[in-house]
């Protein structure tokens, strides 16, 4: 099967010492983003990006997603040892791992987070190595109305997904369209909303823009008290859950695997609802929902095996349509783009390396993480005891030095203050910044296959509709739209609290 | 009235009316062959009307006494994070000047160093070593090319 010869290929191209350093690196310094809370894998995903710029493309990918899944497995520890999610798809985590390492059973927690997300993240591998070459194939047939509406339809998910009021939420993605519309026209010729700065003919540079609004704005966000944690670590012995845990955390394990997978490859969905679906499904399918919150392992063992599942299920819809279903893809998009690798449906076949090396990088990832994770948990606990007094300015030290190297410019580091600042101030006044990163990162993308439509069509937009696959996102995406606008205004009248939160 | 709201609709509808403006001296052109402006227009209505929206829920739904999370509170350390956000600036802006290893030890000195909490010498101690580290990490292993200063010239000329 076509499968089997590309993994063994994969397999081939990933065993290169270089290959197998980076993936080291990166699994390695995602679990640390993952322990340390306020610093989450897109923030690092993004600090990273511009120190990959010299590499080839291959060993940049396989760092970057050995961060990402990398911090599925970090983000555990911390909820389970101190409470404190080490990144938001961990929060779920707490919620009952907490409550088993009061009662002693920290280790249990861990080992069975551990496994459970090794166990999904490699069944969600192989899944995404067989489904993405499908799907490629079934994209070659698909015109620009169709790419253009799964973009719609992902960047409304997000948008409808984003924390908080949908109308700022909407705002956010209109003004990352904006952004995103910056600079020379490809078709015409013309610079737009440059005002006559020469950095910004070429557009705004994405690393800098990320960097601040994920970066710097998460520092600021810190910086804003003094904080003097003592963190507190629950004991533990051993780490292995007894029989009776394994076997009731079988069933977690393999549900959230799969619904895991699933959420993480429709538009819009991601790691963070993976989790918080999957503790939703456990909570009903157990026979004891009312003990959830007290310390049931499978309130651990599903969403831990989700959110790693989700990691594989996301890059499908990347890899094999090009086209990322959410704020995090959109960063793995800009890095194949910053490395000069169009995503499309022909990237399986044009580069056939990089794609069976990627997900062969993430079977062995995967296989490090196991081995990693456990014995050095008391590393990552030393290491949570480290003050942000002294964290904060190393990482500003890498956003600094990072931001410069892109471009070897000064202006580029000032982009990145004033994102970061612009990032500060928006969350602080409750907009999201997700769906504006998604947006800005999409944007010239969905802007070409707009135009593109309406040439064919001559200027139609009726050609969104006739087009059945087209027709479908993007029929579900306005019905997502207006029903949530619906829902606004039946409130309107009854509800006098502020329609502007929809918690 | 949640008066951030208020403010943050109508930069957003000020925004708006001005990519409009602009759009059309893009020029829009026609559905079959959409202008650079076409999508600038496209997207700035509906942000003028979602701001619209914003701003009439921030006068109208805050009428009853909703506990309004005072996104200033008083115990924000304000100075502080100013004063960090200018020597990022400054930083940016000496840069070149003054060459990354120089710079970044003045301001590393000075973010460790924090308000009052730090002493001198354990500051410049931190800041000298992760500057070098950086460097050899950037530098050396990633081959980043990083503005030359004063140091760089004087530590180059003794290697040399």
């Amino acid at each position: 099967m076509e499968v089997f010869g590309g993994l063994l290929y994969g397999l081939q191209v990933t065993m290169d010492p270089t290959n197998l350093a980076f993936c080291f690196l990166g699994v390695f310094f995602g679990t640390l983003v993952g322990v340390l809370p306020g610093l989450g894998p897109a923030a690092a995903i993004a600090l990273l990006l511009p120190a990959t710029y010299k590499l080839p493309a291959l060993p940049a990918i396989i760092m970057l997603a050995g961060i990402f899944y990398g911090a599925m497995y970090g983000g555990s520890t911390t909820s389970i040892l101190v409470n404190i999610p080490g990144e938001a798809s961990s929060v779920v985590t707490a919620l009952d791992g907490y409550q088993m390492a009061l009662a002693g059973r920290a280790g249990a927690a861990l080992g069975i987070s551990a496994v459970g997300s090794f166990i999904a993240g490699t069944f969600s591998i192989i899944i995404l190595s067989v489904t993405a070459p499908a799907l490629a194939r079934i994209a070659l047939m698909f015109g620009p109305p169709e790419f253009f509406s799964i973009i719609f339809v992902g960047l409304i998910v997000v948008t409808y997904l984003a924390r908080g009021s949908l109308v700022k939420a909407l705002i956010m993605a209109l003004l990352g369209l904006f952004l995103s519309q910056v600079g020379m026209d490809i078709v015409s010729g013309r610079y737009r909303f440059t005002f006559g700065m020469l950095t910004l003919s070429d557009g705004i540079d994405m690393v800098p823009m990320v960097m601040g609004l994920f970066g710097i704005s998460e520092i600021l966000l810190n910086l804003e008290r003094e904080t003097k944690k003592e963190i507190v670590v629950t004991e533990f012995k051993d780490l292995f859950p007894t029989w009776v845990e394994w076997k009731r955390s079988i069933g977690a394990i393999l549900r959230g695997t799969f619904v895991g997978f699933i959420l993480g490859l429709l538009p819009g969905g991601g790691t963070i609802i993976a989790s918080f679906v999957s503790y939703g499904i456990e909570k009903r399918v157990s026979k004891h929902p009312e003990k959830f919150g007290t310390g049931m392992i499978e309130g651990v063992a599903g969403p831990e095996s989700a959110n790693n599942a989700a990691t594989g299920g996301c890059f499908v819809p990347l890899l094999s349509l090009g086209i990322p279903s959410n704020a995090m893809m959109a960063l793995f998009f800009a890095a194949l783009l910053i490395h000069g690798i169009q995503p499309t449906p022909f990237l399986i076949s044009e580069k056939p390396d990089l794609f069976w090396g990627v997900i062969c990088s993430m079977y062995i990832g995967n296989v490090m993480l196991l081995v990693l994770n456990l014995p050095l948990i008391p590393l990552w606990v030393q290491v949570l005891r480290v003050p942000y007094r002294i964290l904060f300015p190393l990482i500003f030290l890498f956003c600094l030095a990072g931001a410069y190297t892109v471009n070897n410019s000064i202006s580029d580091i000032l982009i990145m203050i004033f994102f970061g600042v612009f990032g500060y101030m928006l969350r602080k006044m409750e907009y999201e910044p997700a769906p504006l990163i998604m947006a800005f990162v999409l944007g010239r993308l969905m802007e070409k296959e707009f135009r593109r439509s309406l040439a064919i069509s001559n200027g139609s937009f009726s050609i969104f509709f006739d087009r059945p696959i087209a027709a479908v996102f993007i029929i579900a995406a306005l019905i997502l739209l207006f029903s949530s606008f619906m829902f606004y205004y039946r409130h309107y009248g009854k509800k006098s609290e502020s329609l502007l939160d929809r918690e | 009235m949640r008066k951030s709201d208020l403010i943050t609709g109508l930069i957003w509808l000020i925004l708006s009316a001005l990519i409009i403006v602009n759009a059309f001296e893009l020029e829009l052109g026609g559905l079959s062959a959409p202008g650079p402006g076409m999508l600038p227009m496209l997207t700035s209505v509906p942000m003028g009307l979602l701001s619209l929206l914003l701003i009439s829920e921030a006068i109208f739904a805050g009428r009853n006494k909703q506990v309004a999370k005072t996104i200033w509170q008083r115990d924000i350390r304000w100075r502080r994070m100013v004063s960090i956000v200018f020597s990022l600036i400054v930083y940016a802006l000496l840069l070149e000047k003054l060459g990354y290893l120089l710079c970044t030890f003045l301001l590393m000195t000075f973010l460790f160093k924090g308000d009052k909490s730090q002493k001198w010498l354990k500051s410049c101690i931190l800041s000298v070593v992760s500057v070098l580290i950086s460097y050899a990490v950037f530098a050396s292993l990633l081959r980043c090319q990083l503005p030359e200063g004063i140091l760089e010239n004087v530590l180059g000329g003794i290697v040399r």
